[in-house]
């Protein structure tokens, strides 16, 4: 019995990233992703008495994650997030499909991050890793909201297609 | 282009702006509700959706954990606590004596919304109070305690102020140390859980049920016990861990990196290092800080100042204001250090401290002390020096003075130990207003210095 709560101890821990991951897909937003990780954590443990060695534990853990997302949007004011209970259980399963083959998409991303400008890198960094502001960056470069906007918005389509096409690449 | 293709592009848009503007501030209603149905009615934008969020989050280097969430698991039973909210975090003022200063490393959970677990049984008993104690039960507001309280799953407890402490004790004899600014959240189901939010803890576990060791979850790590007696410093950026009795196994979660630490051994976890074992060190007996490289981490009170500082010097610290209560004062404090204290007192040692003022009149300077118990130490004492001869300075001008430590004074009302079998935690400067204008430079703690207070002018 001992043996068998270290396993699932350590296949709870060994799978964070992935769970991490899938609830930030559905959230969009980190601080609340990791919000539901913790909440995710507490029940996978608690209910770990429902777990059949040798299922599927990655199906079983991203399930209840999804439960827990959609019982934490729940509790929130309508307007703090675009996801809703609803929507989340819409998206569920193709986040879930979504998630696999993870590491080959990193990796296929930091290629194709390589071959942006430094000007493009640079505005990638400061806006999702530095969280800047559209309306700071608009002003430090000149650009419109906007024009900001857009541009972030062909440089997503830029990497998009580049994962889309390593990925091919690599499958043949 | 396509009609068809117009559409997807015009799909496309509208929710890369939506998530684009949603980081930045809540949307507007009713853009919000468009965007909300749209996604319930179009399979392609829920596609989409999440391509964005997955791309955006790998661009922020966030398709992994944020290193401040590394779990180092330590096997013990446990379950996992509940939640520490980082999207409802707010910073907390912590303060030691007389001093309110922004806290980095602590945070308060503010709980907006019923937790999914409903908490009715008592698990362990807060006793043993000191200072400034909070505990914060699942949907509804902190609350003061100043007396032995029973708590219940699911609680939060926090000690505010360098010299609060609280000890948590279950019905197996397992004991929690709460110290200085620190936070904790403590779950039983079956297993016993801590979340470990941040600040100091010292822990003595009793021997766990087979299969179910305690665990602890720092921002950094998860801890399993077994039984063992150890002691843990939590910020959001490291977790360092002493262990005095038994064994504890940590493990890295951002890459799996696991070490076993037995008695007498130490290991620091940090994004920065290999977990790598080293003996505890125990407080030095010197102590040193410029300011050269910014404020130390945790540094309470102070503000940095480049201006007019010593030949060879480019950073000082000057005090900022602080109000407690009705009474508005200025301080400078250092990082609280209850782990293993900021260094060790002799006979012989003293302080020296490189300053001016603008407006030269009496401050305080304190000493702050806790027992040298390693396992529970608890506050001790202040010990004050207020004797600095202000008649002597001159408004703007740079002296150095050394105090021997056997010159500091203790407060009435503590404990009667003398400061040399006492272990020093933090170093505060204050006064009342109005602003007098303290810049430090320096200050150190050596041995060997003279016997009697001297003052010198350095410029």
């Amino acid at each position: 019995m001992e043996q068998q709560s270290h396993d699932f101890t350590d296949l709870v821990t060994g799978h964070q990233q992935r769970m991490y991951r899938y609830i930030i897909s559905l959230l969009g937003h980190a601080d609340a992703a990791w919000d539901v990780l913790q909440e995710t954590n507490r029940v996978l443990l608690e209910k770990r008495n429902e777990f059949e060695a040798g299922t599927n534990f990655v199906n079983w853990a991203l399930t209840v994650a999804q439960f827990q997302t959609m019982a934490w949007l729940r509790n929130l004011k309508r307007d703090r997030l675009i996801a809703t209970p609803d929507i989340i259980e819409l998206i569920a399963d193709d986040a879930q499909e979504m998630n696999v083959g993870e590491d080959s998409k990193l990796r296929a991303l930091q290629s194709c991050l390589e071959s942006l400008s430094d000007h493009h890198r640079d505005l990638v960094h400061r806006r999702y890793a530095r969280s800047e502001k559209l309306s700071d960056l608009s002003e430090q470069t000149g650009r419109t909201v906007n024009a900001m906007k857009q541009l972030l918005f062909r440089i997503r389509e830029a990497l998009m297609n580049c994962i889309q096409h390593r990925l091919e690449g690599e499958s043949r | 282009m396509s009609g068809n293709d117009d559409a997807r592009t015009d799909t496309k848009r509208l929710i890369a702006d939506a998530v684009e503007d949603a980081r930045d501030a809540p949307l507007e209603p009713a853009r919000l509700e468009s965007i909300r149905q749209l996604l319930l009615t179009s399979p392609e934008a829920r596609r989409y959706y999440l391509q964005v969020n997955e791309i955006n989050h790998h661009f922020a280097g966030r398709s992994v954990l944020p290193p401040e969430s590394e779990i180092v698991a330590l096997q013990s039973n446990v379950p996992a606590a509940p939640l520490r909210s980082r999207f409802f975090t707010t910073r907390v003022l912590t303060g030691a004596v007389t001093v309110l200063a922004v806290v980095v490393s602590a945070a308060v959970l503010l709980r907006h919304r019923e937790p999914p677990v409903t908490r009715s049984y008592r698990i362990a008993q807060l006793e043993q109070i000191n200072g400034e104690v909070f505990v914060t039960t699942a949907g509804a507001d902190a609350r003061t305690i100043s007396a032995s309280t029973d708590i219940a799953s699911g609680d939060t407890i926090r000690t505010h102020g360098a010299p609060s402490s609280a000890l948590l004790r279950h019905a197996d004899g397992t004991r929690l140390l709460l110290a200085g600014n620190s936070s904790l959240t403590v779950s039983d189901f079956g297993q016993k859980s801590v979340v470990f939010h941040a600040g100091t803890m010292f822990a003595t576990v009793a021997p766990q049920p087979a299969g179910r060791p305690m665990l602890i979850t720092t921002p950094k790590d998860t801890l399993q016990i077994v039984g063992t007696r150890f002691s843990l410093d939590a910020t959001e950026h490291r977790t360092d861990l002493c262990v005095s009795e038994g064994r504890v196994k940590i493990t890295r979660l951002r890459d799996g990196e696991s070490v076993e630490v037995p008695a007498g051994q130490r290991v620091v976890s940090d994004s920065a290092s290999e977990l790598a074992l080293e003996k505890i060190p125990a407080a030095p007996d010197t102590w040193n800080v410029d300011f050269e490289s910014g404020l130390p981490d945790g540094w309470e009170s102070g503000a940095l100042v480049a201006d007019d500082l010593p030949n060879g010097s480019r950073l000082a610290v000057k005090a900022v204001r602080v109000d407690e209560g009705a009474d508005e004062s200025y301080a400078i404090v250092s990082q609280p250090n209850w782990l293993r204290g900021v260094f060790s007192v002799h006979p012989d040692s003293s302080m020296q401290i490189t300053f001016k003022m603008e407006t030269p009149s009496w401050i305080n300077v304190f000493i702050i002390t806790h027992t040298r118990d390693s396992a529970e130490p608890h506050f001790a004492n202040n010990f004050q020096y207020n004797e600095i001869p202000f008649g002597r300075l001159q408004p703007g001008r740079w002296y150095s003075i050394t105090i021997p430590l056997a010159e500091f004074k203790r407060l009435p009302g503590y404990t009667d130990e003398p400061l040399q079998d006492l272990l020093p935690f933090q170093i505060v400067f204050n006064f009342p207003a109005p602003d007098r204008g303290l810049v430090i430079d320096e200050i150190r703690i050596a041995r060997g210095g003279p016997e009697t207070v001297e003052l010198k002018r350095i410029d």
